[in-house]
């Protein structure tokens, strides 16, 4: 049983605005891309599929990132090794930045100085204080600013959002979302241990695994899911109890390679009573069990999602949702009771809900989308962007309060 | 592409290798979601979506198509990304159009070797001189001075061992009409539409795996006699696994 987007959708009302303006009508958009590492070689190629932009420049101090990117851009963009540079000598109506996160807030508000509007990848800053001075330049600039967090732009996930807000799982029980990976989330080094540049250019390409660039998992990853909490929820968490440790990549690095967190964020029930929800999340680096996912507890459904897939598993017992066959289609798998005896259990601790819902997979790449979303806006002076620096401030302050949390021990309340 | 890939690399340095493993592995994991037919989410898909009108790509598939389209002419039309049904290139505004409504993109020929040349560039980079790639069993690239012993199995009867062959510094790739207990090919011959009939197998070596695996798909749909032929113009070892 398939939830189609389009018929979804029409009913809800959370359409992403994008594609408002005709191809070659306009005067290309002149866009100018600040870090040109992985991420941003990503975002940097899906720019480039985008009708009526044009990169025309890129930007990178490691130069065989910059290389990449100028080859990615093609042979109008000009290359430069500092931004300020590029900002003077360019004058891009927008710049898209991925750089290490230390660098975030500085970098992003020379661009707003430099009357740029803005696409900075997540998480929005370093540190809650940055995340709130760039929140007031923003405003005073009335420039067009996005935060990458591409869920947001993600059509399983905005379908999901109308789900929940609808009623669909009615009331929100509780929340649990985890980034599991097995590997060392070490990039390698292009020279030997032994060169004396070694050193230098570890800490250069490992950033993420350095505490004085990086806020570590949480920051990297956490920052996409716990966002997905406060976008459904339609709020922030009050407080977070955290811990975290480096106990397996004992490597030299400095930031957990495992965290584990609760958060209580304050609801309210559909006769406005408040009451406490708790989510919990967790993110390992030595074991891939169940990967990257979130799941969305409701007293009348349960909802898995994750950047592909998107299922709707109903309580036993609800009738949610009045698609034909679907509440009534028994799971082979689910117990059978027949005159008092049962006749197969399963051992599978969701059979009891029947076979899930699954959300039409909708067409499109939410790093494409969330990037063509942003230029739409740029092209309309439409402030409003799926991702602005408001969520962006809420989603940085969600996960830096959790590696407060770790590094003090005890609950640590959301700022006021 | 829906494919195990295995990534064997020597040296002395285990946390560099790792490092350097993730890294290659993570990028045939991107090129295989962007480069595949059936991802709704891929840039393929995109492409396929929109028949009949010039879609904007990126450099990067852009060159893969360049790349397919030279494959086209030098073998004579045999190799198609899009089965015989035809695309334009515009180089400038770096647009693929496909030229039919029925026309869609098939980087299934393809895929893997690219992705293993990709996989081989990163290692180069990263100072590992000697390892083996391999993605479904049926494409391998073999970097640096040491020669790895290959052994290439018989199509029908898998547990029968026909060539064993050292590989060094090349691309292999290895094609089959079909495999053990199918009765029709997969594969079409791109001027007739028509699945191939021969039961046989083919493979190439080649100086990468790009390379090899563009040849060993026209090889085997062009026929033996027309493949030998052609393949002696190249710098290729054409091998035929004969029933």
């Amino acid at each position: 049983m398939k939830i189609t987007r389009r018929t979804f959708l029409e009913t809800a009302g959370a359409t992403l605005a994008v594609g408002t303006n005709q191809p070659g009508l306009a005067e290309p958009t002149r866009v100018a891309v600040i870090g040109t590492g992985g991420r941003g070689s990503d975002l940097l190629r899906a720019l480039t599929t985008i009708d009526d932009v044009v990169v025309t420049g890129v930007c990178d101090d490691y130069p065989p990132h910059l290389e990449n990117g100028a080859r990615y851009a093609g042979p109008q963009a000009r290359q430069f090794s500092d931004y300020r540079r590029l900002l003077e000598e360019l004058k891009p109506e927008a710049v898209v930045i991925a750089v290490p996160l230390y660098l975030h807030y500085r970098v992003a508000r020379e661009c707003l100085e430099a009357g740029c509007d803005v696409f900075l990848e997540k998480t929005m800053c370093f540190t809650i204080e940055e995340a709130r001075q760039l929140s007031a330049q923003v405003a005073a600039a009335g420039k067009v600013f996005q935060v990458g967090l591409q869920r947001r732009a993600n059509p399983i996930y905005r379908q999901a959002r109308a789900m929940v807000a609808a009623g669909m799982i009615g009331q929100i029980v509780s929340f649990k979302a985890q980034w599991h990976r097995n590997n060392s989330w070490r990039r390698p080094v292009p020279v030997p241990k032994t060169d004396p540049d070694w050193r230098r250019l570890e800490r250069r390409l490992n950033w993420r695994l350095y505490k004085d660039y990086s806020a570590g998992l949480m920051a990297e990853l956490g920052s996409h899911q716990m966002d997905v909490a406060n976008w459904f929820f339609e709020t922030h968490p009050q407080r977070v109890l955290a811990t975290g440790g480096i106990e397996y990549f004992r490597d030299g690095r400095e930031v957990c390679d495992n965290v584990s967190c609760l958060y209580e964020y304050r609801l309210k029930d559909t006769r406005g009573t408040p009451y406490t929800v708790r989510a919990s999340y967790t993110s390992l680096c030595n074991n891939a069990y169940e990967g990257a996912s979130e799941l969305i507890l409701g007293t009348r459904g349960s909802l898995y999602l994750t950047s592909s897939k998107g299922l709707l598993f109903q309580e036993k017992g609800t009738d949610v949702v009045s698609w034909e066959g679907g509440a009534n289609a028994a799971d082979a798998n689910a117990a059978v009771v027949t005159a008092g005896k049962t006749l197969k259990l399963s051992n599978d601790p969701w059979a009891h809900r029947g076979a899930p819902f699954e959300i039409d997979i909708a067409e499109g790449n939410d790093t494409r989308d969330e990037l063509v979303s942003f230029i739409d806006h740029v092209r309309r002076r439409d402030p409003q962007t799926i991702c602005d620096v408001r969520t962006g401030l809420l989603d940085c302050a969600t996960i830096l309060i959790a590696n407060q949390s770790i590094e003090a021990g005890g609950w640590v309340d959301f700022p006021a | 592409m829906a494919s195990l890939f295995e990534i064997i690399l020597r040296g002395h340095d285990v946390q560099h290798l790792e490092a350097v493993g993730i890294a290659v592995g993570e990028e045939i994991v991107r090129l295989g979601e962007k480069l595949s037919r059936f991802e709704p989410q891929s840039e393929v898909s995109r492409v396929n979506r929109q028949p009949e009108r010039p879609v904007r790509i990126d450099r990067e598939l852009f060159s893969l198509l360049e790349k397919c389209e030279e494959g086209r002419q030098l073998t004579g039309g045999y190799f198609d990304v899009t089965g015989g049904e035809g695309l334009r290139l515009d180089r400038d505004r770096c647009t693929v159009e496909l030229l039919k409504p029925q026309a869609r993109l098939d980087p299934g020929g393809i895929g893997k070797g690219y992705a293993l040349d990709r996989g081989g560039e990163l290692i180069r980079s990263f100072g590992v001189a000697s390892a083996l790639l391999q993605g479904g069993t049926s494409s391998i690239l073999a970097i640096g001075d040491e020669s790895w012993p290959i052994a290439v199995r018989d199509p029908a009867q898998p547990e029968r061992v026909v060539a064993t062959l050292a590989l060094r510094n090349r691309g292999f790739s290895c094609s089959v009409a079909r495999h053990a207990g199918e009765t029709a090919s997969d594969l079409r011959n791109p001027h007739t539409g028509q699945p191939i009939e021969t039961a046989e197998g083919c493979f190439v070596l080649a100086p990468c795996a790009t390379e090899a695996e563009i040849w060993s798909t026209a090889c085997l749909t062009m026929g033996q006699e027309v493949a030998r032929a052609m393949v002696a113009q190249q710098e290729l070892e054409l091998f035929w696994i004969e029933q």
